[in-house]
């Protein structure tokens, strides 16, 4: 309400976040997991002086560096630049309370640059310790900016105390924040694994490659054994609402949740069974899979973790709509239309309120379309992701409206309608308008609130 | 016209607003730096890519010797110029943030445009590093690649950063696709043109620094490029002076002369005073010793006018930017919710981790990097 909209076709500014973040999160929990599985597979290369080892572990270093400092690092800022232009006042919030956390992570991104580019400059030039020190720096750089934005993540979801005392330490250290990091540190070996297992393949000698794709294939396992723990914890730490979203409220989120684990179980059973049992069963075409299978598990968790968290950005302080929660009361008395500051003035003017009949129609539409956009854009489409129209299809005015009355109690995934009576009829009949109701079946069909029962 | 304007944040800032100005200000200059050295050095190494194409000596030596190096600075510089870009677009939110995302909103898709263009321009820039380690003649489409993606990315910057500090003007771009681009504001043009010039004399003054130190492995190519160079680095700040002309005219009615801006303008003036004098001393102490102790503190006392002149600038900037919001900022937009454990934990982590970048910096052999220059 309080800043423009941007309408991106067909996207949605949701999905264009969420396309951006698990593109990001998948390359930044390897760039996380993948630092120790670099300096862990030196180590380990320069005791039994395996030099083929040696030499995967530095084109394994070149191809890391080439993927995270890159795409890892611009998608990073990527997610920064759209959350900004899709929901200005979360991320106002978010970096306002939390901009010494980021710039906290900026020293260590600082150092985590410097390090990783010492660290693949500095093959065959400096002895092994220093060698090993850009490694580490690099490895334990990484994981503090984890350690950090994990906090502000998980803050979204659980603000706990926050939400009284207004404490970046309260809301840094929130209830979900534990669960989360080892959750995430458990999901970054496993991707370290798999980005791993996908160049590990490419080693010539088959007794290094054997042992390459084991060691690959070990990192796997921590994830194994933590992330159903983690999962169970994190849903027993996250809001009631957002629990019973996970365990049925929601379908899509609940199938999403169930194709994660399931697509997570199969990736570890085949990495267990398959790569670390028997190293000769790691193809390059099996690494692919499992790599494409990695990044729909990372996908699917991170939807089920934004899609947990509706209605609202900042649970219980913030709806996704950009409404904070205490606006709700004025909002509804005042009006939505009078009370965005970036409304559409063409859409706004009040034909309808003033009783001109002439044009009441069109401005009903008009208004109803801003109204729509106003309030209900961020998460649904016209066309696209999420489209309301298969939602609303054959759903009569009156329906809408009740719908809408009692929306959040309907569905505890959406936020209350916020506006006058008014807007809220205004915005059925335009729904009811995007396509006509059905006729009603020879069987009938019950009476709805408010009509006569024949 | 009563400007379009969000209503203030419910939460304060986190410091006391001339803290997070300063900490904008050091950050910003710290990333125009890098740039400079980034997209100063893409240009100079692109025509020095083409340049060595010759088949004579005299133009393939010094080609070679900047190629060497330019493949190894570059993507050093780009990561750099990424990373540092974040902070001052952190603070820019903090202390800017109604401002800015209205203002980012209506130009949103050249906004995000820069990431994907960055993405492609900075792997063609390691295509191109990369195939130049396999020899001195490697295709430069990388580097114009590179060169195109950074020049859009000022100007895609410069539309967002040329627009929020005027509210007034948000009516006239209101817009829902985000589609719109400030190539009406007055001040946008000279703008973009002193931003690309600041940031050519930036990476000029570098390669002059680079052909310095590598008079001790490579005199004459070092030499040749030094010529090429300062030659070209008087032309830009002749350039550069007239584009200032150009920037400050197209000021003067939009925003009166203030104190910092002055102030600003005197230092970025003197650093470039400094720059330019050092520059000449340099080469005249390397006529009788390349590469000797004289000719690199001169070196080092211009590099030390050019970041003179980039922090003058942003100073500057930084006057001019709350010159144009004065009218619009509102007390409750800059209440102080101050956190203070939070902020000298950043503090103490920033001299710790600074400290053990320049420890790690100082373990690397940097004499064998010289000697490959030679290559």
């Amino acid at each position: 309400m309080n800043y423009p909209f941007w309408a991106i076709p067909r996207l949605g500014g949701s999905l264009t976040v969420g396309i951006v973040a698990i593109l990001h999160v998948f390359v930044a929990m390897f760039a996380v997991g993948g630092g120790l599985y670099l300096v862990l597979a030196e180590r380990w290369a320069r005791r039994e002086g395996r030099q083929e080892v040696l030499a995967y572990v530095e084109a394994h270093s070149r191809f890391f560096l080439l993927l995270t400092a890159v795409f890892g690092a611009l998608t990073g800022v990527g997610i920064w630049f759209t959350i900004g232009l899709v929901s200005p006042p979360t991320t106002s919030v978010l970096i306002r309370t939390f901009v010494w956390a980021w710039a906290m992570e900026w020293v260590f991104f600082i150092a985590e640059i410097t390090a990783v580019l010492l660290y693949v400059a500095s093959w065959h030039r400096v002895d092994a310790r220093t060698h090993m020190l850009y490694g580490w720096t690099y490895a334990v750089s990484a994981f503090m900016s984890l350690v950090i934005i994990n906090g502000i993540i998980s803050f979204m979801l659980t603000p706990g105390r926050w939400l009284e005392t207004g404490n970046f330490w309260d809301g840094f250290f929130n209830p979900s924040y534990w669960p989360s990091l080892v959750g995430r540190s458990a999901a970054a070996a496993a991707l370290a694994g798999l980005w791993g297992l996908a160049t590990a393949t490419g080693i010539t000698s088959q007794p290094d490659r054997d042992r390459v794709v084991r060691f690959a294939a070990w990192w796997l396992v921590p994830g194994a054994l933590l992330l159903p723990l983690t999962t169970i914890w994190y849903l027993q730490v996250v809001p009631v609402g957002a629990r019973m979203l996970v365990l049925g409220g929601a379908a899509p989120v609940s199938l999403m949740f169930v194709g994660s684990v399931v697509i997570s179980s199969i990736i570890f059973a085949v990495g267990v069974l398959g790569p670390l049992r028997a190293p000769r069963t790691a193809t390059s075409a099996l690494a692919a899979v499992l790599l494409a299978a990695g990044l729909i598990a990372t996908g699917g968790t991170e939807w089920v973790r934004e899609g947990i968290r509706k209605p609202y950005t900042i649970y219980g302080y913030l709806y996704s709509n950009g409404v904070f929660v205490w606006q709700q009361p004025q909002l509804s008395a005042r009006g939505v239309l009078a009370s965005a500051r970036f409304a559409d003035p063409v859409r706004t003017e009040p034909a309808w309120a003033a009783g001109d009949q002439a044009h009441a129609q069109v401005a009903d539409v008009l208004a109803g379309q801003e109204i729509f956009r106003l309030q209900c854009s961020i998460c649904h489409s016209l066309g696209g992701y999420n489209d309301i129209q298969p939602l609303v299809r054959g759903w009569s005015e009156a329906y809408l409206d009740f719908q809408l009355a009692h929306l959040d109690t309907l569905k505890p995934y959406m936020p209350p309608f916020m506006g006058t009576p008014e807007e809220r009829r205004v915005l059925a009949r335009w729904l009811a308008s995007l396509s006509p109701p059905e006729a009603p079946s020879a069987a009938g069909r019950p009476p709805l609130p408010g009509e006569p029962i024949s | 016209m009563p400007a379009m304007l969000p209503g203030p944040d419910p939460i304060g800032i986190p410091a006391p607003p001339w803290l997070l100005q300063v900490l904008l200000v050091l950050t910003y200059t710290l990333h125009t730096l890098f740039v400079g050295v980034t997209l100063g050095g893409t240009a100079i190494g692109l025509v020095s890519a083409v340049a060595g194409r010759a088949h004579d000596e005299l133009r393939a030596g010094p080609a070679r010797l900047l190629g060497a190096h330019l493949s190894q600075a570059l993507p050093v510089a780009m990561a750099f110029s990424i990373t540092t870009g974040v902070a001052p677009l952190l603070f820019v939110q903090v202390l800017y943030g109604p401002f800015f995302y209205t203002a980012s909103t209506f130009v949103a898709w050249s906004w995000v445009s820069v990431i994907p263009v960055l993405i492609v321009g900075y792997y063609a820039l390691y295509a191109w590093a990369l195939r130049r380690k396999h020899g001195p003649r490697a295709p430069a489409w990388g580097l114009a690649v590179t060169l195109g993606a950074l020049v859009w990315t000022a100007f895609a910057l410069v539309n967002n950063m040329s627009l929020f500090p005027h509210p007034e003007r948000y009516g006239e771009l209101f817009n829902l696709s985000g589609t719109a681009l400030n190539v009406s504001e007055p001040t946008l043009w000279p703008r973009y043109v002193h931003a690309l010039l600041n940031l050519l004399l930036v990476g000029l003054s570098y390669v002059l620094a680079v052909g310095h130190v590598a008079a001790r492995v490579a005199p004459e190519p070092a030499r040749r490029v030094r010529a090429g160079v300062g030659g070209a680095l008087a032309v830009t700040l002749v350039l550069q002076a007239a584009a200032s002309a150009w920037y400050g005219l197209a000021l003067v009615p939009v925003v009166d002369t203030v104190p910092l801006v002055r102030v600003g303008i005197a230092i970025a003036v003197a650093g470039g005073v400094v720059m330019a004098a050092a520059w000449l001393l340099a080469e005249r102490a390397a006529r009788s010793r390349p590469g000797g102790p004289g000719a690199l503190r001169w070196a080092a006392g211009a590099l030390a006018g050019t970041v003179a002149m980039a922090a003058g600038l942003a100073v500057a900037r930084h006057g001019v930017r709350m010159d144009s919001l004065q009218p619009y900022l509102q007390p409750e937009m800059w209440r102080v919710d101050l956190q203070l454990t939070p902020l000298v934990l950043f503090g103490l982590l920033l001299v710790a981790g600074l400290a053990f970048v320049a420890y790690m910096l100082l373990r690397y052999p940097w004499r064998e990097g010289l000697e490959r220059l030679q290559a």
